[in-house]
Parts: C-alpha cells; sequence; structure tokens
C-alpha cells in the first residue's frame, strides 16, 4: 500500500465548519508543496472518508458533533499511523495533558500566531514523511 | 575365700573318717564271726577302746569350732590313725594273726600312701612306704606259713597296684581340678576388678551424695533397722553441736539426739512408723535455740528385695518460714482487728469491680447499706441507682489509674452524710491490682466541722466586738473631761487620756509633797483592794491650782489580783466655787422660808374648816409636802385602804403604790408642772393587809402667789372592782379583736339604716379588710360599702335585701375595687344581726381574684388556642391559595422580562414583579407573625457581624434614599463588639423594617442610623440600635397602639401591612430586648430597640458573608418528570428547566405521572402536592413501591407553614419545595440529587468585576503580523483574500445573530458555541481585541451562561463592528 502511495501528494484532513476559517488554513498551508487538503465540517463526515487514507488529520478539540478526544481515538483505533496535529483554543494545562497522552504528533494553540506556526509544523511534518518514504523504499 | 587346700583336706577328711569305721567293723566283724577261735582272743578290752576313740574322732571332727579349721582336723585323723595302726598291727602280729596283722599292715600302708599323696611329702611317703615295707619284711618272712607269705606277696602287689592306679586317677583328677580352679580363680579375678571399679564408682557417687547430704538445707541422717545411726549429714551434726549433744553419732543410736523424754518417745515412734512402711512427719520446737523443725521419717527399701533395712530421717529448719507466717497471720489478723475496728465500709476491689476483701461493717451492711457481696462478686451489684452507678465506675476507673477520689453525699432516708473515698491498692512490686473503697459516715465530722466554723464565726465577731468595744472605750475615755489614767502597781502610768495630758502636759510634774499623797493613795488602794474617793489641790502644768475629786480604783487582772489602778479625777474647782456661793444662798433662802412657813401655817388653820367635810366622804383626801411627803390624810383611808391616816403621814404616795405604777406619779408631775391644773391617775395602791386596790385619784398643786408648790392635794376612790370589769371586758375584746383582726377574710361590720337601704356605713373593720381594700381606718369608716362595689342593679340589691330579709344572710360573689383602682374578684358573706334596736351587717368577704384569674386565664387560653389554631389554619390556607397563583405570577413575569420588551412594557412587567415582590413580602410578615404568635420562631444564634449586617440594610435602602432626595447615614460606636453572637436575619428584619419605615414617612432630610453599646453585662452585652429620621413623626397618643397588629396609623396613605412593627416587637421581645420609639408630630420619629449580644467565644467565628452564587449547568443528560396541573406553572418551571440544559417531560396529574414514572427512566420526578385525580403524595407513595430503586421525588406546595416540609418528607418524599419556585432554589434542589450530571460553579462579584475589567486593556483591533502573514500568504491571490475577508465579516455578521438570539432565549448551550467559534476566528485572522474579549466571555459563559449579561454583548458586539470595519478598511 505504501509503495502504491510512493509517490503520491500527502493528503491532509481538516475539520472546520467556519468558511473563513477555512479559507486561512488553505492560504496558509497553500505554500507547501505535495500536499492536498480536504475539509469537512463535521468530524463524522471526515470519520467516513478515511478509507482515503489521510496522512495527517487536523483537530480542533471543540467539534460540533463529538469530543476531539473522542474523534482522536477513534482516528488512531482506524490507523495509528495517520499524523494528528491538534489545533484548539484550549489553553488547559489538563487538557493539554490528556492529549499529549493519546499520542498526537503536535498541539497548536489557536492564536493570531496559528497560521505561522501551522505552516512551520505541516511543513516539518512533510519533511519527516519524507523522509520516512524514502528509507522504506 | 575358701582356700583350695581345705576343698582337698574336705576329700581326705572324708576318707580318713571313714577308713577307720570300715577298719572297726571288720574287726568287731572278726570278734563276731566264728573264724577262729583264737581270733576271739582279740582283746575285746582293746578293742573297745580302738572302737571308743575311733567314734570319739569322728564325733571330735563333727565338732563346730573344729569344722571351722579342715587342717586341723585332718591332723588329728592322721595323728590318731598313725598311732592306732601300729598298735593294731603289733596286737594282731603278738597273736599271730597274721592275715589280721598283714591286713592291718596294708591298711596302714595304704594310708601312709594316702598321706603321702595328698600332703606336699609325696616323695617321702613313698619312701617311707617302702621302708616300711622292708623293715616289715623279716617279720613276714618270720612268718611260718608259706601261704601267709604268698598272700603277703600278694596282697603287697595288689596294694601296690591299688595304690598306684589311685595315685595315678587322683593325678589326673588333681590336674583337672587345677585346671578348673584357674579358670575359677580367673573369673574371680575379673569379678574382683569389675567390683573393685563398681566399688570405686559406688565410692564416687558416695563421695557426691555426701557431699550434697552435707551441703543441703535439710538434716539428713540414716539410721538402721535398730535406730543406729549409719550417716547423718554435716548440718544435722552443726544442728545437733549447736545444742550440746555429741555429734559424734555413727555407730550410736540416734535415740541420742533427743533432748528430753517426749522427744525421744516421738523419734522412736516416728521410726517405727517408718518401719512399718509409712512416712511419718511432724513439727517440733526447739526452746532453746529458738527453731521450728519440721521432720520426715521415711523408710528406706531395699531396691531388689524392696525390704526395709533403714529409716531416712529429714529435719528442715522453717524457723525463717514460722516466722514469717506467724507474722504475715499476725500482721492479718492486725489489719483485720483493724479494718473491723474502724467505723467505716471497707471494700477492696480488684480491677473488674470484684470483692477480694471487705471489712466486717459492709459485710454486715453499715450505713443503711446492702451487706456487701460475697468474695469474688461485683461490688457494682451493691449499688442500684443508675446514677451511683456510673459515678463508682466512674470513680473506680479513676482509682484504678492511681488517683484519690473521695466524694461526699447526702442520704436523705438516713440522715446522714456519707463519705466515699476511692484509692487504687497496690501490691508490693507497686502497681495497682485493685481499689479500695471505704465509705464513712461524716455527719459528726460535717457537724462538727459546721460547728467549728460556727464558733469560728463567733469568736471572730467576739473579738471584733471586743476590738471596737475597746476602741470605743477608748474613745469615750478620751472624750471625758474627766482625767483619766491607768497606773500600774508600781504608781507608773500606763495610759492617760487627751484631758489628763491637757492638764499635766505628759506626766505630772507635781512637787514632793503632792507625789508622796499620790504614792500614799496608790499604797491605799492596793491595800484596801476597793476603791477611794479624795478631794486636793493640785497644781496643773501652767501652774493653777485645781481642785480635784480623784476615785482611784484597782483594776483586777482575770487571777483576781489587781495589776492597774484606774485613776478618774474630775475637776471640781468651779464646782466647789458655786457651792459656796449656793451655800450662801440657802441660807438667804431659809430666813425667807420661815415667814413662808408662818404663812403656811395661817392657811392650814383656816383650811381645817374644810377637813371636817373631807373626813366624812368616802373619798381618801390627802395633802401633801412640796416634797411629796403626806401632811394630811383623811380618815376614810382607814375604810379605803386599811391604813389610819397617822400611818400614812410622813409617807410619800409612792411608798404606797404598786411599784409598776410608781412611772405614773413621774407622768402625772410632769403633766401637773406643765398644765398647772388636775390630772386624773389610776394608780394601785397597796393595803394594809397586802392587798392592791384600784384608785382613781385626781390629782392637783396648791400653789401660792408666786407659783410655787406648797402642797399637793389628792382625791382617791376605790375603782377596784370598775377596773376589773373593765380589764375582763378589755381582754375579751382584745381576744375578739385579734381573732378579728387575725382572720384571712376581711371582714367589715356594717350599719343599716332602716329608711335608706343602701346607706351603709362601716362601723368596723379587721386588718385584712384594710389590706384588701387599701383604704385607711378612718377612710373606711366614712365609706359606703355601695360605692367600692361594681355598678350593681337596683334589681340585684332588692333581690339581696329580699333573701337578707329572710335568710339573715346571703353569700355572693362580685367585684369590688379597692382604692388604689384595682377591681378584685370577692366572695363576699353577708350576715345580719341585731345590737340593740340598730341592725347591723357583718361582709365577710374573701379575695378570689386568684381564683378567678386562673379561671380566666384558663378560659381565655382555651379560647386563644382555638383562635390561634384557627388562625393558623386560616393563615395556612390563605397563604397556600396565594401563593399557588403567585407562583405563576413571579414566573411568569420573570420569563416575560427575558422577552423582547420595549422600554414601556419593560416598566409594566417590572412594577408587576415589584408587586409580586411586595405580596411575597407581606405573605412573609403574616406567616412571621402567625410563627412568631404559635411561638414556632426559633432563633438561630451564630456569631455575627452587626456593622456588615447594618452596610447590607444600608445597601439596600441607599437606592430608595436616592431616589427621595434623603440622606441615610450609618454610625456604629467603637464600644460596639467586632463580633457578636445573635440571629443575623432577624436583625437585619428588624432593622430593615424600622428603616423601610423611616424612609416610607420621611419626605425629606436624613434617615439615621446608629448602634451602639447600651449595658455591658457578664453573659451578653445589650445593644442598642436607633433609627432616626425627620419625617412626619407620631402623635403622642398613637404611640401605644403602634406596635399592636394591625394597626396601621398613617401608614394607609404609605402602604403596608402594618404588621412590621408589630413583628418587630416580638422579633426584639425574642430577641431578649425592648423597642420603644420618641416622637412628636412633625419633628421626627426616633425608634429605638435593644437587644441582646451574647458574647463569642473563642472557637467561633463569624460565617463567610453569603455572596456566593452559583449557577447551573446540566453536563450529562438529564430527564426528569414533571407532575403539575397549572399549566401556567408546567411552562415556568419547564422553561426553568430546560435554560440548564434538562430535558423534561410533564404530566398534569399524579396517575399520568405514577404511569409515566413506570414506563421510563428518569432522574428525578418532580411532584406538585395538590393535584386533581391523584394527588402528589399519593402519587410518590405508588411510585416507590412500584420502582425499585425510585427516582428521587421533589415535591412542591404552596403549603409554607412551618412542619409542612417535616410532614411532607414523612410521607415518602425525598425533597421539598416551597411555591413559589425560584430558578436558584430548584437548580439547588437538582444539584443535591443529581450532582453527578450538574455543574454547579460558584460566581463571585469580584471574579465578574475582574472579568470585565479585562475589556478595557489597550489592545490594537488588528493583529498587524497576523495581517502581513496573511498578505504574504495570499501573494497575487487578491481574490481569494477578497473572498477571505467577505467570509469573515458575514461569519461575525451571522455569529452575532446568533449570540443575541441565543442569550435572549436563555439557550446559553448554543451561545457557548458561538462564542467558542468567533474565539477561534478572532484569533485566526488576528483580531486581537475582538479575540480576547471573546476569549474571556467564552471562558465566563461556559462556566455560567447566564452571568453573561446584555451589557457585555452590547460590548461584544460593538467590539464585532469595529473590527469589521477595520479589517475592511484594511485590506481594501
Amino acid at each position: 500500500m505504501q509503495q502504491n502511495t510512493a509517490n503520491h501528494p500527502f493528503r491532509l484532513f481538516v475539520i472546520e465548519d467556519n468558511r473563513t476559517e477555512n479559507m486561512l488554513i488553505h492560504l496558509a498551508l497553500s505554500e507547501i508543496k505535495n500536499l492536498t487538503i480536504k475539509t469537512f465540517s463535521t468530524a463524522t463526515q471526515m470519520l467516513e472518508h478515511l478509507p482515503e487514507q489521510p496522512d495527517i488529520v487536523l483537530v480542533d478539540l471543540i467539534l460540533p458533533d463529538m469530543s476531539g478526544i473522542e474523534l482522536i481515538k477513534k482516528i488512531q483505533a482506524y490507523n495509528p499511523r495517520i499524523r494528528i496535529v491538534v489545533v484548539s483554543a484550549q489553553r488547559d494545562i489538563d487538557v493539554l495533558a490528556e492529549v499529549q497522552s493519546l499520542g498526537i504528533f503536535n498541539y497548536l494553540v489557536k492564536s493570531e500566531m496559528c497560521l505561522t506556526y501551522l505552516h512551520q509544523v505541516i511543513s516539518e511534518l512533510i519533511i519527516l514523511m519524507n523522509y520516512y518514504r524514502s528509507q522504506q523504499t | 575365700m575358701p582356700e583350695l587346700d581345705d576343698i582337698a583336706i574336705e576329700k581326705e577328711i572324708l576318707e580318713i573318717r571313714f577308713l577307720p569305721l570300715v577298719l572297726i567293723m571288720m574287726l568287731w566283724g572278726l570278734q563276731i564271726l566264728p573264724y577262729q577261735p583264737d581270733i576271739l582272743l582279740f582283746d575285746r578290752k582293746l578293742l573297745l577302746w580302738i572302737t571308743f576313740l575311733t567314734l570319739s574322732l569322728s564325733a571330735l571332727t563333727l565338732l563346730p569350732s573344729l569344722r571351722q579349721s579342715t587342717k586341723l582336723r585332718r591332723n588329728l585323723l592322721i595323728g590318731y590313725q598313725a598311732v592306732l595302726l601300729p598298735m593294731l598291727a603289733q596286737q594282731l602280729f603278738a597273736h599271730e594273726y597274721y592275715p589280721l596283722f598283714l591286713l592291718i599292715y596294708l591298711f596302714g600302708l595304704s594310708i601312709i600312701a594316702f598321706i603321702a599323696r595328698y600332703s606336699q611329702l609325696r616323695l617321702l611317703g613313698v619312701l617311707a612306704y617302702a621302708t616300711c615295707i622292708v623293715a616289715i619284711h623279716p617279720m613276714i618272712a618270720a612268718m611260718p606259713n608259706e601261704q601267709l607269705i604268698l598272700t603277703w606277696q600278694t596282697a603287697l602287689i595288689l596294694t601296690i597296684i591299688w595304690n598306684g592306679t589311685i595315685y595315678a586317677l587322683s593325678t589326673k583328677v588333681r590336674e583337672r581340678q587345677l585346671s578348673q580352679t584357674l579358670q575359677y580363680l580367673q573369673t574371680i579375678e575379673q569379678n574382683i576388678q569389675k567390683q573393685k571399679e563398681y566399688a570405686e564408682k559406688l565410692h564416687t557417687e558416695q563421695l557426691h551424695l555426701q557431699n550434697i547430704v552435707d551441703n543441703i538445707d535439710v538434716f539428713v541422717a540414716l539410721v538402721d533397722k535398730n535406730g543406729i545411726v549409719i550417716q547423718i549429714n554435716q548440718l544435722f551434726l552443726d544442728y545437733i553441736g549447736s545444742h550440746g549433744v555429741s555429734t559424734d553419732l555413727v555407730g550410736k543410736p540416734i535415740i541420742s539426739i533427743a533432748v528430753n523424754q517426749e522427744r525421744r518417745r516421738v523419734v522412736e515412734e516416728s521410726i517405727q512408723t517408718a518401719l512399718q512402711g509409712q512416712t511419718a512427719t511432724g513439727e517440733l520446737y526447739n526452746d532453746k535455740v529458738d527453731k521450728y523443725l519440721v521432720f520426715r521419717y521415711c523408710p528406706i527399701k531395699d531396691r531388689s528385695t524392696g525390704e526395709i533395712y533403714g529409716v531416712g530421717i529429714y529435719y528442715r529448719d522453717i524457723t525463717q518460714d514460722h516466722k514469717a507466717q506467724q507474722q504475715l497471720k499476725y500482721a492479718s489478723n492486725q489489719l483485720k482487728a483493724i479494718l473491723d475496728s474502724i467505723d467505716q465500709n471497707v471494700y477492696l476491689t480488684d480491677k473488674h469491680g470484684r470483692v477480694i476483701n471487705c471489712n466486717k461493717r459492709a459485710q454486715e451492711g453499715n450505713l443503711g447499706l446492702n451487706p456487701a457481696p460475697p468474695v469474688g462478686e461485683l461490688l457494682l451489684n451493691n449499688i442500684k441507682e443508675a446514677e451511683k452507678r456510673e459515678n463508682y465506675l466512674r470513680h473506680h476507673k479513676e482509682a484504678l489509674q492511681g488517683k484519690i477520689i473521695s466524694v461526699e453525699y447526702y442520704v436523705e432516708p438516713i440522715k446522714l452524710w456519707m463519705q466515699i473515698k476511692y484509692m487504687p491498692a497496690y501490691d508490693q512490686a507497686g502497681n495497682i491490682f485493685g481499689v479500695v473503697t471505704t465509705i464513712a459516715d461524716i455527719s459528726l465530722i460535717k457537724r462538727k466541722e459546721e460547728e467549728l466554723l460556727d464558733a469560728l464565726a463567733k469568736n471572730k465577731a467576739a473579738q471584733a466586738q471586743l476590738a471596737a468595744r475597746e476602741t470605743m472605750y477608748r474613745q469615750l475615755l478620751h472624750a471625758s473631761t474627766d482625767q483619766i489614767a491607768l497606773k500600774d502597781i508600781h504608781s507608773q502610768y500606763l495610759w492617760t487620756n487627751h484631758r489628763f495630758k491637757e492638764f499635766y502636759g505628759e506626766i505630772p510634774a507635781n512637787d514632793a509633797e503632792s507625789q508622796e499623797k499620790e504614792l500614799a493613795k496608790d499604797r491605799e488602794v492596793l491595800l484596801k483592794k476597793e476603791l477611794i474617793t479624795y478631794e486636793y489641790w493640785v497644781r496643773n502644768q501652767y501652774g493653777e491650782n485645781h481642785l480635784l475629786r480623784t476615785i482611784k480604783a484597782p483594776i483586777w487582772n482575770p487571777e483576781g489580783k489587781i495589776d492597774k489602778i484606774a485613776v478618774f479625777s474630775t475637776d471640781i474647782t468651779e464646782q466647789n466655787e458655786r457651792i459656796q456661793a449656793l451655800k450662801e444662798l440657802i441660807k438667804a433662802y431659809q430666813e425667807l422660808s420661815e415667814q413662808e412657813q408662818k404663812k403656811a401655817r395661817e392657811l392650814s388653820e383656816s383650811q381645817a374648816t374644810i377637813q371636817l367635810l373631807v373626813e366624812n366622804t368616802t373619798e381618801l383626801i390627802a395633802l401633801a409636802h412640796a416634797n411629796g411627803r403626806l401632811k394630811y390624810v383623811s380618815p376614810s383611808a382607814k375604810k379605803l385602804i386599811g391604813f389610819t391616816p397617822e400611818e400614812m403621814i410622813g409617807h410619800t404616795w409612792a411608798d404606797f403604790f404598786h411599784e409598776d405604777d410608781l412611772i405614773k406619779i413621774q407622768e402625772a408631775a410632769e403633766s401637773l408642772r406643765q398644765t398647772q391644773g388636775e390630772h386624773t391617775l389610776r394608780h394601785r395602791v397597796r393595803t394594809r393587809s397586802g392587798q392592791y386596790i384600784w384608785l382613781e385619784t385626781i390629782w392637783k398643786y396648791i400653789l401660792d402667789e408666786k407659783d410655787t408648790i406648797v402642797a399637793i392635794q389628792s382625791s382617791s376612790r376605790d375603782i377596784t372592782e370598775r377596773m376589773a370589769a373593765e380589764q375582763a371586758v378589755k381582754a375579751l375584746a382584745t381576744r375578739y379583736q385579734t381573732l378579728f383582726n387575725a382572720s384571712y377574710d376581711a371582714i367589715l361590720i356594717l350599719k343599716t339604716n332602716p329608711t335608706e337601704p343602701t346607706d351603709l356605713t362601716v362601723v368596723e373593720a379587721n386588718t385584712s379588710a384594710y389590706e384588701l381594700l387599701g383604704y385607711s381606718t378612718e377612710e373606711l369608716l366614712e365609706l359606703n360599702v355601695l360605692e367600692i362595689e361594681d355598678k350593681i342593679s337596683w334589681q340585684e340589691l332588692r333581690r339581696r335585701i329580699k333573701t337578707l330579709r329572710n335568710r339573715r344572710e346571703i353569700l355572693l360573689e362580685t367585684r369590688i375595687c379597692n382604692k388604689s383602682g384595682q377591681w378584685l374578684w370577692v366572695e363576699i358573706a353577708v350576715i345580719a344581726f341585731l345590737i340593740g334596736e340598730e341592725e347591723y351587717l357583718q361582709l365577710t368577704i374573701r379575695d378570689i381574684s386568684l381564683r378567678k384569674q386562673a379561671e380566666e386565664a384558663m378560659k381565655a387560653k382555651t379560647i386563644a388556642e382555638k383562635s390561634l389554631e384557627f388562625k393558623s389554619n386560616f393563615l395556612a390556607k390563605m397563604s397556600h391559595e396565594i401563593r399557588t397563583p403567585m407562583n405563576g405570577l413571579q414566573g411568569m413575569t420573570y420569563l416575560l422580562l427575558d422577552t423582547s420588551l420595549d422600554k414601556r412594557q419593560k416598566k409594566i412587567v417590572e412594577s408587576i414583579q415589584n408587586s409580586t415582590k411586595g405580596l411575597l413580602a407581606i405573605l412573609n410578615d403574616i406567616l412571621d407573625l402567625s410563627k412568631l404568635e404559635a411561638g414556632k420562631l426559633t432563633l438561630e444564634l451564630a456569631p455575627m457581624d452587626l456593622r456588615l449586617c447594618l452596610d447590607e440594610v444600608q445597601d439596600l435602602f441607599d437606592a430608595v434614599a436616592l431616589e427621595k432626595k434623603l440622606t441615610l447615614s450609618c454610625w456604629v460606636s467603637d464600644n460596639v463588639p467586632a463580633l457578636i453572637v445573635s440571629d443575623y436575619n432577624r436583625l437585619r428584619q428588624i432593622i430593615n423594617n424600622l428603616v423601610s419605615n423611616a424612609i416610607k414617612f420621611t419626605d425629606a432630610g436624613t434617615v439615621t442610623i446608629t448602634a451602639e453599646l447600651s449595658e455591658a453585662l457578664t453573659e451578653y452585652d445589650l445593644l442598642k440600635i436607633t433609627v432616626r429620621d425627620t419625617g412626619i413623626g407620631i402623635d403622642e397618643d398613637s404611640f401605644e397602639q403602634l406596635f399592636d397588629k394591625f394597626y396601621q396609623g398613617k401608614q394607609r396613605t404609605a402602604g403596608g401591612t402594618g404588621l412590621g412593627l408589630a413583628i418587630c416587637k416580638e422579633l426584639v421581645e425574642l430577641l431578649g430586648g425592648q423597642i420603644g420609639l420618641q416622637s412628636k408630630l412633625n419633628h421626627g420619629s426616633e425608634f429605638w430597640f435593644t437587644f441582646k449580644a451574647w458574647h463569642v467565644q473563642e472557637h467561633q467565628s463569624a460565617p463567610p458573608p453569603s455572596t456566593e452564587q452559583y449557577t447551573y449547568r446540566a453536563v450529562k443528560p438529564i430527564h426528569i418528570l414533571f407532575a403539575e396541573d397549572t399549566s401556567v406553572n408546567q411552562e415556568v418551571i419547564k422553561w426553568m428547566l430546560e435554560e440548564i440544559g434538562v430535558q423534561v417531560t410533564i404530566v398534569s396529574n399524579g396517575l399520568e405521572a405514577c404511569e409515566k414514572a413506570k414506563s421510563g427512566p428518569y432522574d428525578l420526578i418532580l411532584m406538585d402536592i395538590n393535584m386533581p385525580v391523584m394527588d402528589g403524595i399519593t402519587a410518590t407513595q405508588h411510585i416507590k413501591t412500584a420502582l425499585s430503586p425510585a427516582p428521587p421525588v421533589v415535591g412542591m406546595s404552596a403549603n409554607a407553614m412551618a412542619g409542612d416540609t417535616e410532614r411532607f418528607m414523612a410521607q415518602g418524599l425525598d425533597g421539598y419545595l416551597t411555591k413559589p419556585i425560584t430558578p436558584e432554589a430548584l437548580y439547588e434542589m437538582l444539584y443535591q440529587f443529581l450532582p453527578e450530571s450538574l455543574e454547579r460553579t460558584a460566581i463571585t462579584v469580584q471574579e465578574n468585576q475582574a472579568e470585565q475589567e479585562q475589556v478595557t486593556t489597550d489592545m490594537p483591533l488588528m493583529n498587524p503580523a497576523v495581517i502581513t502573514h496573511i498578505k504574504k500568504l495570499a501573494g497575487n491571490h487578491i481574490e481569494m483574500l477578497q473572498g477571505l475577508l467577505e467570509s469573515f465579516i458575514l461569519d461575525i455578521k451571522q455569529i452575532r445573530e446568533k449570540i443575541s438570539h441565543t442569550h435572549l432565549h436563555g439557550n446559553y448551550t448554543e451561545m457557548v458555541k458561538v462564542l467558542h467559534t468567533l474565539k477561534g476566528l478572532s484569533g485566526t485572522i488576528g483580531a486581537s481585541r475582538l479575540f480576547d474579549y471573546s476569549n474571556a466571555l467564552y471562558g465566563q459563559a461556559s462556566a455560567v451562561p447566564q452571568s453573561v449579561s446584555s451589557e457585555q454583548l452590547e460590548q461584544l458586539f460593538q467590539l464585532m463592528d469595529a473590527t469589521c470595519e477595520a479589517v475592511r478598511s484594511e485590506y481594501f
């Protein structure tokens, strides 16, 4: 399977019901090559598309239809290799600790610098994944 | 050990002994047999001799003494044979009995051989044998008979062969014997060796044993069957030696240790007993060495045979034990004797209270107590009363901890003071093993103690009195005008008074003569031992001469000796002068008086005529001189008192007076001197017979022209009979009067007026009457009884008169008024009686006010109780009726206010809400009052801060005051404690009420609240709170009514129930204070009240101010079943519940509720109590029985009377809410039952403020860095950027709508979500200020959604607009 996907662009799934925010994320990540972004307005929708093998999922902790923690668990249960990046306005240290304990890739606090950081984090992740891919081939 | 030789010799002997016997028998045989007649010639004598010798020899060898020595026997035999055989041979030869000779010869040879065989001279024997044969040979040869020689030769050969054979045989035997002997010897040697070892061992053992025996502290001796000492240990010997008995005892009879006959017998008997196989024991006392011994005689048996061969004797010195035991016994007896002798009950109990021992008194059950329980049982069993049992257990326990407890108490039934002491009992190791309890009768001690105290007190008092008296005397002595001094018996001054010092200076410094005289007088006193008086001239310190009258008196000490002299000197210098002057005056007067006398004489003559008259009257006429001596007594004296005038003249009247009446003379004299007129005197005089008669005497002075008394005239008459009668009457009257006055009932004697029946005047009244009616004697006598009685009708009066006429008595109950205006209920018994012509009424009045009061109180109480009950019921019903619609009203207005209303509508709704609140307040007032009246209101006393309370009141009224343009101020004095204990809410209620009134009735000016300390007491402080206003004031006449219930005064115009002050009054009284006011119409009022502020205990502290409020939010799905018949209430509660995210299912009666409850799981059921079809309680009970577990059921009702809650809860409800239901109460109730599903967050004012303050921070609307970044990212895609911005603005617009909508509808969950979106969006796009504010608001809203105010949202919306604006300007 991995060999099949050896050179295909990395897939990134985003759950974001707000159009403006969606646009901002697209904008922030538009520079990164070899990355396709797919947006879903609810977590349930996203979960239905999991068979499309996303490489990265951006998860907000507060979602319209289920809690972020729940979603993370479901994604991990489906495929533990999917990299999860949490983007949330939650700053509660307890919540952070819980999320970290689930083994997510990174955590971004939604703030004004969010877009910059998001760009950085995803870029680094892509580099990393490229490296792994090259290792496997 | 038998000698080896002896064995051989024994055999020899046997042979030797046997041989002669055989020989002799042969000889005798020869004699008897008819062999040859010659042979018979054998000398019989010799034969007899030989026989005799042989037999005797044989016998000899049998002698016991010779048995011992076998050698000797053998030698004897040999010797005998050596003699006998040759003799025999010689005889035979001589008689030519050759064959016999040969036989003997050979026989002899054989013996030689035999001897040789056995003896050590074996070789020598053989030689001798041979020699013999050789020696005898000639003889044989000489024998005539050849046959004989042949025989001989044959015999010889045979003999030799025989001997040889025998020898050979014997050698063999001997060899064998030797080897056997050797073996035997070896065995013996081995045995000997073994025995030796054994012996050695035995010896060692014996030594050990001996050592042990010597060293044990028991005297040990071993005696044989005969009582001979075999063994004895050293200790025994030492002991015996110590009292002079020979210690060399071994081998001697043990009996020798006995010191006397008695002891000897004991020893013998004991040994005999032991020898019979029994053990003898006993005790003895050795008085020589003062030792107690215990002995034991045991049989000692042979181990193998079991035969008793000796006796073991053991003595043990038990002197120490014995003495100790004796002492112990003695001590114990002594102790027991002491314990028994003491006058207390003594119990010794172990740790568990079981009796170990007790003394005799305790056993007998002294002091009215039960006999002590037997040893081993609990002493507690003796105590019956629970309290005493507890005390006993406690004290017992304390005593076990080492305390000594003493308790005193008084036992009523036996009138004794008891003292119980509990003392720990220590064993020798000093550990407590039990408790000694003593019970003593200390009544005597108590009494003595009291007496002692009494005596002490008396003594003290006496001492104090003495001291006081001494001081007093000293002061008196000092104050005396006499010179007073105290001298000792040597004439030394001990003490002088002031006067003395004034006169002489410190001490008299008189000339020698005066001193000599002084000393002489002192001596005189000492000599005479009585006081002396003398006058003499002395010089004072200023050199003036004074005449002193001095009294010297001896002072006796308690032993009866004179030890001091008291000197009293009076300065009589002036007196002396006066006397001198007087004497001269008297002289002049005497001359004058002679003239007077002359005149008097003339006068008396003129009276002579009168005298005649006088003498004939029955009255006793007497005339006395001014000095009282009788000058004339009329002859009637004789008749009257038995004395003749002559007997009386010269005496004074006083001589005849009864001594009790003497005082009357003085009275009379005094009276006469003042009035100069007559004085009548009743007195007794003594008659001649010694009896007394009563006289009534009229005294009169006869004066001359200078008003000088010349004579006293008296005329007396006998009034004895009259007096007796009078006194009898008086005594009777006094007795009646006493009875009359002593009567508990008031008694009035009234005089009737036949013409006017209502005219009843009091003629007599007793003390009780005065007391009852309060009128004085005079007032009472002038009183018309009808005046004091309650108005009665003419009809009644007529009825009374009629009854009185018929029955002469009436009993009536009526009300009378006493002087002080008090109305009394009395019972009057009227009896009519006649004195002479006049009719009197006797009224016996009994005060039955108390009875009446009690009766009335009972009546009033019943009525009050009934009315109170009625009122309570009425109020309960009314409050229920009012509360139910009000619940709807309040809830609806509450909800209505949340809808979008225009200003006018809002105001209307608000006023509805206010009215509702007011109505509710009134309702609460009424309820409060009814609770107060029913006594159901209780105070909740807790530490509180009065200042805080006043602050709250001020806060509450500040707005109202401001509206009326009044100044509301509050001042608390420093002397008010920071913390007090009182009822915070009640105090606030009172103050609220007063302040509310003050503001209500004040149109301009100020309202001031002051608090100060009124009175500081030990247990509590009395604080005073005053509320002053400058309002309309109150008319003084209304003061009284002001605190009455439902009195409204001027309030009618101002609104209110008029219950406020009544409630205040009740509350203040409940708080232990008073309420009052000062006011003047139009000059403001001042209401004050006091209350008890108890002191705060150290551990108490004020509760934190209850400003905490909570917000609630469902965090888990909650489904509630709600049963309510009123649709309005259904809606209200439903909305309230939905607001915090609770799902509600509504049913409209109890039956439906039951069905629904069974059909699905509910987290909680809200149940209205009063519902059609099936009420809430029944429904609850159905649900509780049908479902398990049943969800909690919370009841709701408008019943707000005290006790309702408890009543409902008892019927199965889990919780209860009173209508009208407030959201807070409802949420709190839910939270209590579903704490996990519901989130409760505390919000405080400070938090809100802090959050609000955050907004004011200065911050750019848009973060330029983010904008730059976005722009950079967008690059040339302008459309993209534009689309983004448009999208943002659109989003913001939508968000705004959503927020305002959700907030309006209270859909807080949704609102929070929207706020979250806003926060994220604004953050991402870099709208700094909006992000910040929405972030804060989101935090607040997610905690307490309701706390988000419209103002905050307004601010948010403004910020949103501004951000949109900024975004537009930034990008376009």
